[in-house]
């Protein structure tokens, strides 16, 4: 009965869209934001409602499937508007609704006085309802539709304050960007459409299924390009270059879009092909050493950065690293796990991080922070747990995801792929102390502070629980059987280089390693706060100005010279190019379209006279 | 003697006679809040006509006076499409009619000119179908010079006057002949194999000419860029989509009432006027500054591209023409919304700079006008593009394959313009342009609506298409 009314999740928010968006013109702050919160509260009870409704069925009976309506029918392919939720689409769900609500409520005292207020909730509603038919879509098409949208809402809210000339610019590169991947994605789904003759998951899951001998090469070759889809928007090198500079747009923005939810659904795509990557496995390793290579790279650079939010964006870079380490290595439940616990740790810290930068007037450096442990225990308290779970430390739910993913990358690709991704991990401590240190020390901010009210806080104080209860997700320990991959339900990739006495070993020796390291770098981090950049570990080994060289750079020119390139050279160029006829044409018309009557009716009368001789040539008059 | 009375059903003309009625009392309309008046009743005719067409009434179809008058399925569809155009277009006019002392004789004029349209889509006599194109030109030569105070406002409306004229004697003479040939200006009174079928083929070759002057294909196009840039907005709006759509209603009617010998040319004159219009607008929209001018030639190609349809009646060819005219009629209606909303007085010759850095200072209007710019050049996810789509999969079934090509080459240049707009709106940065002008809440509206129902078109677009097919026999 309940299952029948699926549509209601995405229903909710599209309804606060219009009702703030038609109605709400003139309305105060507060109704605007209660009808905002509210309409996504209320898609989080309807969730909640599924998710009992799945739990008390058997587990392989755990997916409801509704067709809305049939979108396009040619031939044997037809595309319908359909949604399922199985456990996979209900995770993500959960996720984008549980987050987002908290952080609607966080945006009604953070965005306070804004005179775009509406907007940015309408905007903010409206990715919410996109994202949801993102999770929801039960065929590629529908997907790609809310994979379009919530791009769309996150270049809207980018460049939310658009009379700032970085804010657009962020938006505008974020558009560009993500173009590229959007490509791939696009030609997947066509390659999908003509090799499958159907673009629901489902029904490539049946064909792969009933057809052992399809070709290997093709079920690649669309994994491939879907592959490059999630890259654009899950922000993995070498098209991650967007992510860092969305951090212009509002902090509460940055944690539910560019840190818990839309970044993300890269991954969550790749494990909805599943079966198309389990019949092409030699694309894991590609998404594997993809996946690594941006984790470690993006740990460093986050290691540079002095701009707090930044650091975040590159931390969620490398995280998101670490989820395709585990798709690469069939892990799907360890990914969507560290995908869970890295939404809610990530967004937590964005909303402190937004607490402290309020707080502190709009500062962002980290080199002007310090000692705000003790003023605001309110944020602190809860930054530390997101901190812990960020640096993967027991018994917070980092813990557990990553050490199921590290694990699992030993007994796929050996020692060596295992050390690049605990190097990561020790990476990942350290500019978790780097970020740690702004609470630490001595104060080092001049002024008073700007205290955050209970509407602030109370969003993390419920993150900050959930940082720690998540892992109980992973529980037991060291099995691939936790409970989070019972109830995914996913198929486990083969592994187990040895049993569990080894694992546990190595996992104790990382948090050794990941504690000591982050407990070192703190006190120092704090000592050195005030020592000009180039003093915290040479800039990040100088990458940051490496990464300006090389991406930073030749991106802005690639953006000045494609912006003059499709403005003057391919609008103007089509014209000129089309030349010839064009320019004779032009000068036709301009002799012709000369405003005279009668050359129009001269126009007309030859018109008419060509008419009658088409006639009679036809009917045999000649 | 005895004189056979034609059997007459009024009630099949009920929305006409309100059309009429209003239309006519709208006329006698004095005093200060006239406009406002006018304005109200002409929309509420309107929209009644277009709810006693959408939800037929019992007796709503159905043939009278003697077979001249036939209200079919498809001539109520086409009457609910020349409604629509109508009543959008006049939802624009308010501004430019508010300062003019005269202007609520405006909407007196544009429910004359829906009128016409009527009896062209709903007549079954070529003579019939004369006299509605007669009641629809009058009330437009009017229209189109109605702001007096612009110079490019008389000489068009004067244009458009004289080969307006040469159109209708274009179309009297294909009458004549065809009466020569067929013995009859009735279109049911056709034989499969006619005495004398290079005289029908000349008289409908001019009919078909004179109905190219009302749907601006190519070569028959000219007029459109100057009277449309003269016109007040709203007209140019109306131009731009209703007579497009009656015109259509005749040709189709044509096309399907038919068949031998004598009209198999119909089917190659309609694909040759389709490539010409496809090439030439396109071609010339390229180079346009002005918005108005840019729209117009806009209008030329993507009648071209519904011309497209006729000769793949054969096939799915009638349920595409009609599918891309109601898109065509939302998203070109709401182009020219977004235009009322921005002018601010400047009439037809707002140029396309003058959008620069409008997504900044509108955001939701630059938005639906993006929405419109999408739409018109065919790409998902708007109804545009499934105009296009099943436009030409009809074509491409009837084996028209180069039409076809050449269609999609010309959709591909048109990108260039239609982005274009988009590109100005959001990527320019605002130059200290013109401030908005507040105001034109009926068109902002409008607009709005415009863009949710062209972003529906491209969501339903397979039951809207099926719900189309169904008028069609």
């Amino acid at each position: 009965m309940l299952s029948r009314s699926l549509w209601i999740l995405p229903a909710l928010p599209a309804l606060g869209v219009l009702v703030n968006g038609l109605l709400g013109t003139s309305w105060r702050e507060r109704r605007i934001a209660v009808v905002a919160s509210g309409s996504v509260g209320l898609a989080l009870a309807a969730a909640v409602g599924f998710l009992a409704e799945l739990l008390s069925r058997p587990p392989g009976e755990r997916r409801i499937a509704v067709r809305l309506y049939r979108w396009l029918s040619e031939g044997p392919l037809a595309v319908d508007v359909g949604f399922l939720l199985d456990p996979l689409s209900m995770a993500m769900v959960l996720v984008v609704l549980f987050v987002g609500f908290l952080i609607h409520i966080y945006s009604a005292d953070y965005m306070r006085g804004d005179p775009g207020f509406r907007r940015y909730f309408v905007c903010l509603n409206l990715f919410v309802f996109f994202m949801l038919v993102l999770v929801l879509a039960d065929n590629l098409v529908v997907t790609f539709a809310g994979w379009e949208g919530v791009g769309l809402c996150s270049y809207l809210l980018i460049g939310f304050h658009h009379e700032r000339k970085r804010a657009c610019d962020a938006g505008r590169k974020a558009f560009v960007v993500n173009r590229i991947g959007d490509f791939g994605f696009l030609l997947g789904i066509l390659l999908a459409a003509g090799a499958f003759g159907t673009v629901r998951y489902g029904g490539i899951a049946a064909v792969l299924e009933a057809d052992p001998s399809f070709p290997t090469a093709v079920a690649a070759a669309v994994a491939l390009l879907l592959f490059v889809g999630a890259v654009g928007k899950s922000a993995q090198f070498p098209l991650h270059v967007w992510l860092p500079d969305a951090m212009e747009g509002p902090t509460p923005v940055s944690a539910l879009i560019h840190a818990a939810t839309m970044v993300n659904a890269g991954v969550y795509l790749l494990c909805r092909i599943s079966p198309l990557l389990e019949k092409a496995p030699a694309v894991l390793p590609v998404i594997a050493a993809v996946g690594l290579a941006t984790a470690l790279y993006a740990a460093l650079a986050a290691l540079g950065q002095r701009d707090i939010k930044r650091v975040l964006a590159y931390s969620t870079v490398s995280q998101i690293g670490y989820m395709f380490v585990a798709v690469g290595c069939g892990l799907y439940s360890a990914g969507m796990f560290h995908l869970v616990a890295h939404g809610i740790f990530k967004g937590l810290l964005f909303l402190a991080a937004g607490a402290v930068i309020h707080a502190l007037g709009g500062e962002q450096d980290l080199g002007r922070m310090g000692g705000l442990g003790k003023e605001m225990p309110a944020v602190s308290l809860p930054f530390l747990a997101g901190i812990l779970a960020l640096a993967g430390v027991f018994p917070f739910a980092g813990f557990f995801s990553k050490d199921a993913i590290l694990w699992g990358s030993l007994g796929r690709y050996g020692a060596a792929f295992w050390l690049a991704g605990f190097a990561g991990a020790v990476l990942t401590a350290l500019y978790s102390a780097k970020l740690l240190s702004a609470f630490t020390g001595r104060k080092g901010h001049p002024g008073p502070l700007h205290r955050p009210g209970p509407v602030l806080t109370m969003p993390l104080a419920v993150l900050g629980a959930c940082a720690l209860l998540a892992g109980a997700g992973g529980l037991p320990l060291f099995t691939e059987d936790t409970l989070f991959a019972r109830f995914l339900d996913m198929p486990a990739g083969a592994h187990g280089a040895g049993g569990p006495a080894l694992e546990a070993a190595l996992a104790a020796g990382q948090l050794i390693v990941i504690v000591a390291v982050l407990f070192a770098a703190t006190r120092r981090f704090a000592r050195s706060r005030k020592a000009p950049s180039p003093a915290f570990l040479a800039d990040g080994f100088g990458i940051d100005r490496l990464y300006g060289l090389l991406f930073v750079r030749p991106l802005a020119a690639l953006a000045r010279f494609s912006f003059a390139a499709v403005e003057r050279r391919v609008v103007d160029g089509a014209v000129n190019g089309l030349g010839a006829l064009s320019m004779a044409l032009g000068r036709a018309s301009a002799r012709f379209q000369s405003g005279m009557v009668r050359r129009y009716a001269a126009s007309l009368a030859a018109g008419a006279f060509a008419l009658i001789g088409l006639g009679l040539y036809f009917s045999g008059g000649f | 003697m005895n004189i056979a009375l034609p059997e007459v059903d009024l009630a099949t003309l009920l929305p006409e006679g309100i059309l009429l009625t209003t239309a006519a009392a709208i006329l006698f309309l004095r005093g200060a809040r006239a406009n406002g008046t006018a304005l109200a009743a002409a929309m509420a005719a309107a929209a009644v006509s277009l709810l006693l067409s959408l939800f037929p009434y019992p007796g709503a179809a159905g043939g009278t006076f003697d077979g001249l008058v036939g209200k079919d399925a498809a001539a109520l569809l086409f009457l609910v499409l020349t409604d629509l155009a109508a009543l959008a277009a006049m939802a624009l006019s308010r501004q430019e009619t508010g300062g003019d002392e005269n202007g609520e004789t405006y909407y007196g004029l544009v429910l004359f000119a829906l009128l016409g349209m009527h009896v062209m889509v709903f007549a079954r006599d070529l003579l019939v179908i004369f006299l509605g194109m007669e009641i629809l030109a009058l009330p437009l030569y009017v229209l189109a010079g109605f702001d007096r105070g612009r110079k490019e406002g008389m000489e068009g409306s004067v244009k458009y006057f004289l080969l307006g004229g040469f159109s209708s004697a274009l179309f009297l003479l294909g009458t004549a002949l065809y009466y020569g040939a067929a013995g009859t200006t009735g279109m049911g009174g056709l034989s499969a194999s006619p005495a004398a079928p290079v005289l029908l083929a000349a008289g409908l070759a001019l009919v078909v000419a004179a109905l190219g002057f009302k749907i601006t294909a190519v070569p028959f196009h000219m007029w459109a860029p100057d009277v449309y840039e003269g016109a007040p907005l709203g007209v140019a709006a109306l131009l731009s989509a209703a007579p497009k759509a009656a015109a259509f209603a005749v040709l189709l009617r044509i096309g399907l009432a038919v068949p031998g010998a004598g009209t198999d040319f119909l089917p190659w004159a309609c694909a040759v006027m389709a490539g010409a219009s496809m090439a030439v607008g396109n071609l010339a929209a390229l180079r346009q500054e002005n918005l108005v001018r840019m729209l117009a030639y806009s209008g030329v190609a993507q009648g071209g591209y519904m011309l497209m349809g006729l000769p793949a009646l054969a096939g799915d060819g009638s349920p595409a023409l009609a599918f891309y005219l109601l898109v065509y009629i939302l998203m070109n209606l709401g182009a020219f919304a977004v235009a009322v909303t921005v002018a601010g007085g400047k009439g037809g010759s707002l140029k396309i700079g003058d959008l620069s850095g409008l997504a900044s200072r509108r955001p939701l209007v630059a938005f639906a006008m993006a929405v419109f710019m999408v739409s018109l050049a065919g790409l998902p996810p708007t109804g545009g593009f499934f105009a296009k789509f099943y436009m030409f999969k009809a074509a491409l079934g009837e084996g028209w394959l180069f039409l076809v090509l050449l269609a999609v080459g010309m959709t591909v240049v048109s990108l260039f313009y239609y982005l274009r707009v988009v590109a100005v709106m959001y990527m320019t940065e605002d130059k200290g342009g013109r401030a908005v002008p507040a105001g034109a809440p009926l068109a902002g509206g409008l607009a709005a609506l415009l863009a949710l129902a062209t972003l529906a078109t491209g969501i339903l677009p397979s039951w809207i298409f099926q719900g189309i097919g169904r008028v069609f026999p």
